[in-house]
């Protein structure tokens, strides 16, 4: 271990002894015993450790959706690899554990270490804003100020900023690689390689938020990771007589964790303990309670995670040194082969087509004598080959056609008193032609992609060819000579 | 290992496969990178919506934006865009090479060209339709004729063409000299690489020196970003992406300011004669007598692109789907004098913005331009002409047509097309316009060239294709034999 890593190390375990030394100063040791031995175990001891590790299941699921771009994990796998990460956080100084699960991803889904780590990461960052976002609502919830206010304004600043970093890379990611290449370049070729390596893989990493229903799943998913932990909050506290408030469960849960980014021993031993007794403290519960309530909670949070923990790294012979191995391994820019380089795949397929995209093409193209059964096939390829199209269009003109859809929806609403998918077809017919050919300018905009292109789509398909055939119309003269 | 090459090319159409061609007869070690795949002619001739997707730069959807939005389409395959244009082939006038070197100072003359207009006639068996005209062709040729009008059959780069009516999906015959059939292969049997999937993100450069590239390599699992050294780089990448590449990389002296297009009008025309535009070669004919600012020919048809003709005014249009064989389109086409810019993007993923914004002379001949086409169909017997414009209904006579020699086509009602675009770097001797010097060399540095249609100065007036694979074959030897 070097010296940098050791000092680490040494100012973690000062921490934590600063901290227990606060947590119990002012404290009788009989106090808290005896809150101890009061504490009412069954069922909320329980019920918070399920809590607890159903809140793991949750973040499992969330990594798993992150990596997905480029790597399919099972959801048990994806749990182990979060699962390793607090385990080995709760042995190892320095926050190892955030390498450490960096390291099992890139082992279990082939995944560059950086890439796995800027995984990681976002997955904190995602955290802690939702954290703040809670804690605003205990502080609306509860009446209380002072250094709980400062707090959050302090984690407020810390987490907008790495949020601004987050939206960057996911908004204009490659805009970030070509950012670093440009200043690497000043520090010559191994800075510059290295560092568009390293960057390119931070953006990777984030590039599952790419999509908006993507990224609000991910944000749901860490508001309920949180519910589950703050369940754990709440479920002990009748245990030890207090009323169950999940305001209450809501403040210390958040204020704990926020406290814990402070540099502390493995386990987080110190900053645990003195920041949820404190968070009790300003609704009033008494110091002996709110230590053992804290120490209680701490058991929980620790104990079965780190036996699973260390289950996984008995089963999967991973070892802690393959965290630093790993890291020593994230590569400059690479240098390819060039003579021995496999041809690229095909081109991505047509997406599936979303109902909206359905149901303006059904309501664009014209009516036709096809069976049921051939329309529904020409419409389906049609709405695909649309919305790979508009999925095509640069950023910007994407954007604004989906308000520009989401507008007429709204209108529709309004309007018909229904949605715009559910609206008959005829009537739908009637409404979206007036839009996409009407004398209103920025409608007929509006629709001009996608009515040309499921026009273009709906004739070129081999369907409607034949069927055009044999319907085209032949003049008088020329059914005569055929007669 | 292989990592570098002594140059590459970046690019595979026009002027990128000329060049590699040429440099690889002298000896040079060269590499091309396409951002495209490679096909067969297996894979050519697909319904168009699959030949978007694999051939077109984001499937088709570039639009030029600007107060009246252009439809612009270029290739993104092996061959760029040379495999999916009609083969059209025009020299540059005299008149405009004198323009050129007047405004430009460009140091080039028609004498000079000529060797290699010769030199690639030959290699693509450029030549004139040998049967029969088709008839789309035949009923263009009588309407000019009972105009009185100049005109001329346009050459071809489709030696024993077989009218599969398949030049913008690939031509499946093998006829049309698309570069990945005219000059690649042997390109390739002088040692060149070609690389496909590769996307260049930026040109390394220092003080004045190109290094070489970083580009991301599409394979099968993920995207690689990876660095590729070379001595000297050629940038090929067409009108758009060379000046986005450029800026990108931080390159921005007089590039991407001048971007020059031809728009576009078009129009489908009904006879009472069965054309069976679909079951044959497009028009071949160009009306000289307007030119250079004005061009009237003969445009790709199937009924898909006749649906987008109509589309304007589709609830008017549509019943005249079911006349398909009856209905040739046509096209006005202006020598832009309007001014447009391309930048790369911020936002989303590596993408280009490209602007252009018609003139008010753009916007006159294009008037001008409908009226006189809209005479000759209808000299040549045609029923109504049907313009893609918003609200400009059939044009049934003579005096329906001269209205809009007087009148101005209602600007924000049009909807115009390109597959023209140039001059976003333009080359000459004065260096207060151009990007690079006569021979395409870039100002400011001593290994890095221009090599496609970015460096035409100004608008040919002409299909550029010819011109572009001259200028490029010149250039190329000037850089052999001075180095």
């Amino acid at each position: 271990m070097g010296s940098r890593r050791w000092l680490f190390v040494v100012l973690g375990l000062a921490s934590s002894a600063g901290f227990l030394w606060l947590a119990f100063a002012r404290l009788e040791f009989d106090d808290v015993r005896a809150a101890f031995r009061q504490a009412d175990l069954v069922p909320w001891l329980p019920l918070a450790a399920l809590s607890y590790l159903a809140g793991h299941f949750v973040r499992g699921l969330r990594c798993r959706l992150l990596a997905s771009q480029d790597a399919k994990l099972t959801t048990l796998t994806a749990t182990n690899v979060v699962v390793l990460g607090y385990a080995v956080n709760n042995i190892a100084p320095a926050r190892l554990g955030e390498f450490a699960r960096a390291a099992m991803l890139t082992q279990r889904s082939g995944l560059p270490y950086i890439q796995s780590l800027s995984l990681t990461f976002l997955e904190r960052i995602m955290d802690g804003l939702v954290m703040l976002a809670l804690l605003a609502v205990a502080l609306w919830a509860l009446p209380v100020g002072g250094w709980v206010t400062t707090t959050m304004e302090f984690a407020s600043v810390v987490f907008g900023i790495a949020f601004v970093g987050v939206l960057l890379a996911v908004t204009a990611g490659d805009y970030l690689v070509r950012f670093a290449g440009q200043v690497g370049q000043i520090g010559g070729r191994r800075v510059h390689d290295r560092l568009v390596h390293a960057v390119n893989q931070a953006v990777q990493g984030v590039r599952y938020l790419r999509a908006p229903r993507a990224a609000l799943v991910v944000v749901l998913l860490s508001g309920i990771v949180w519910l589950f932990e703050a369940g754990m909050f709440l479920c002990l506290l009748p245990a030890f007589g207090l009323e169950p408030s999940p305001w209450v469960a809501l403040l210390a849960m958040t204020v704990t964790n926020l406290g814990i980014l402070v540099p502390s021993s493995p386990g987080f031993i110190g900053p645990f303990h003195f920041f949820c007794k404190e968070a009790l403290g300003v609704v009033g519960v008494a110091e002996a309670v709110g230590l053992s309530y804290a120490a209680l909670v701490h058991l929980t949070f620790y104990v079965p995670i780190t036996a699973w923990g260390v289950v996984i790294l008995l089963v999967h012979g991973f070892h802690l040194s393959s965290a630093m191995q790993a890291r020593a391994a994230a590569s400059p820019l690479a240098l390819p082969d060039l003579d021995d380089m496999p041809p690229p795949p095909d081109l991505p397929p047509n997406p599936e087509a979303r109902e909206i995209t359905r149901a303006l093409c059904e309501a664009l193209v014209p009516v036709d004598s096809l069976s049921a059964e051939s329309r529904h096939e020409v419409l389906l390829e049609t709405s695909a080959f649309v919305e790979g199209q508009l999925e095509a269009l640069p950023a910007r003109l994407r954007v604004l056609y989906q308000m520009g859809i989401l507008g007429v929806r709204l209108i529709t609403r309004i309007v018909f008193v229904r949605s715009l998918c559910g609206l008959p077809l005829e009537r739908r017919r009637r409404w979206v032609e007036k839009w996409a050919y009407g004398s209103f300018g920025l409608g007929r905009q509006l629709f001009r992609a996608i009515r040309a292109t499921a026009l273009l789509a709906y004739y070129e398909h081999p369907l409607v060819r034949a069927e055009l055939a044999a319907t085209t119309k032949l003049r008088p003269k020329e059914a005569s000579s055929r007669d | 290992m292989t990592s570098r090459a002594q140059v590459l090319v970046i690019g595979s159409g026009a002027g990128g496969s000329v060049t590699a061609l040429e440099l690889g007869r002298a000896g040079y070690d060269v590499l091309i990178l396409e951002e495209g795949n490679r096909y067969e002619f297996s894979d050519y001739g697909q319904a168009t919506p699959e030949a978007m997707r694999r051939l077109y730069r984001r499937r088709g959807m570039t639009p030029i934006l600007g107060k009246v939005p252009i439809g612009y389409v270029e290739g993104a395959c092996v061959g760029g865009s040379t495999e999916i244009n009609s083969g059209f082939w025009h020299r540059v006038p005299q008149e405009i090479l004198l323009r050129w070197k007047a405004q430009f100072d460009l140091d080039v003359s028609e004498g000079e060209l000529g060797e290699h207009y010769d030199w690639a006639e030959e290699r693509l068996g450029v030549g004139l339709w040998k049967t029969e005209w088709p008839k789309s062709t035949q009923v263009f040729a009588r309407g000019i004729e009972a105009m009185g009008w100049s005109y001329s059959e346009v050459p071809r780069a489709a030696p024993g063409c077989q009218q599969s009516n398949a030049c913008a999906r690939g031509c499946p015959t093998g006829s049309k000299q698309g570069m990945s059939r005219a000059l690649l292969p042997e390109a390739e049997s002088h040692g060149v690489r070609v690389l496909a999937g590769a996307r260049v993100n930026r040109i390394l450069e220092r003080s004045g020196r190109v290094q070489g590239v970083v580009a991301t390599l599409r394979r099968e699992g993920r995207n690689q970003l990876v660095r590729i050294d070379a001595e000297h780089v050629f940038v090929c990448c067409g009108p758009t992406e060379t000046p986005a590449l450029l800026l990108r990389s931080g390159i921005r002296f007089h590039v991407g300011n001048s971007l020059r297009i031809h728009p576009y009008l078009k129009v489908a025309a009904r006879f009472d004669e069965r054309i069976d535009p679909n079951e044959s070669v497009l028009p071949l004919l160009q009306v000289k007598e307007f030119w250079p600012e004005l061009s009237l020919g003969g445009g790709f048809f199937s009924p898909g692109q006749l649906a987008m003709t109509l589309s304007e005014n589709w609830p008017a249009n549509r019943g005249h789907m079911a006349d398909s064989r009856y209905m040739p389109q046509y096209y006005v086409g202006v020598r832009g004098t309007g001014r447009g810019w391309v930048r790369p993007t911020v936002f989303g993923t590596e993408g280009t913005l490209t602007r252009y914004e018609l003139s008010s002379d753009d916007l006159r001949n294009l008037s001008v331009g409908l009226a006189r086409l809209s005479e000759l169909l209808i000299a040549a017997g045609a029923k109504e002409v049907y313009p893609s414009v918003w609200g400009v209904g059939p044009i049934r006579n003579q005096m329906d047509a001269v209205r809009w020699l007087d009148e101005l086509l209602p600007k924000n009602a049009l909807s115009l097309v390109t597959v023209h675009a140039f001059s976003s770097c333009p080359s000459g001797e004065l260096r207060k316009k151009c990007a690079t010097d006569s021979q395409g060399r870039v100002y400011g540095y001593e290994n890095l060239y221009l090599n496609d249609a970015s460096i035409l100065p100004d608008s040919p007036g002409v299909n550029p294709q010819a011109t572009i694979m001259a200028l490029a074959r010149r250039n190329t030897l000037h850089f052999v034999s001075a180095s």
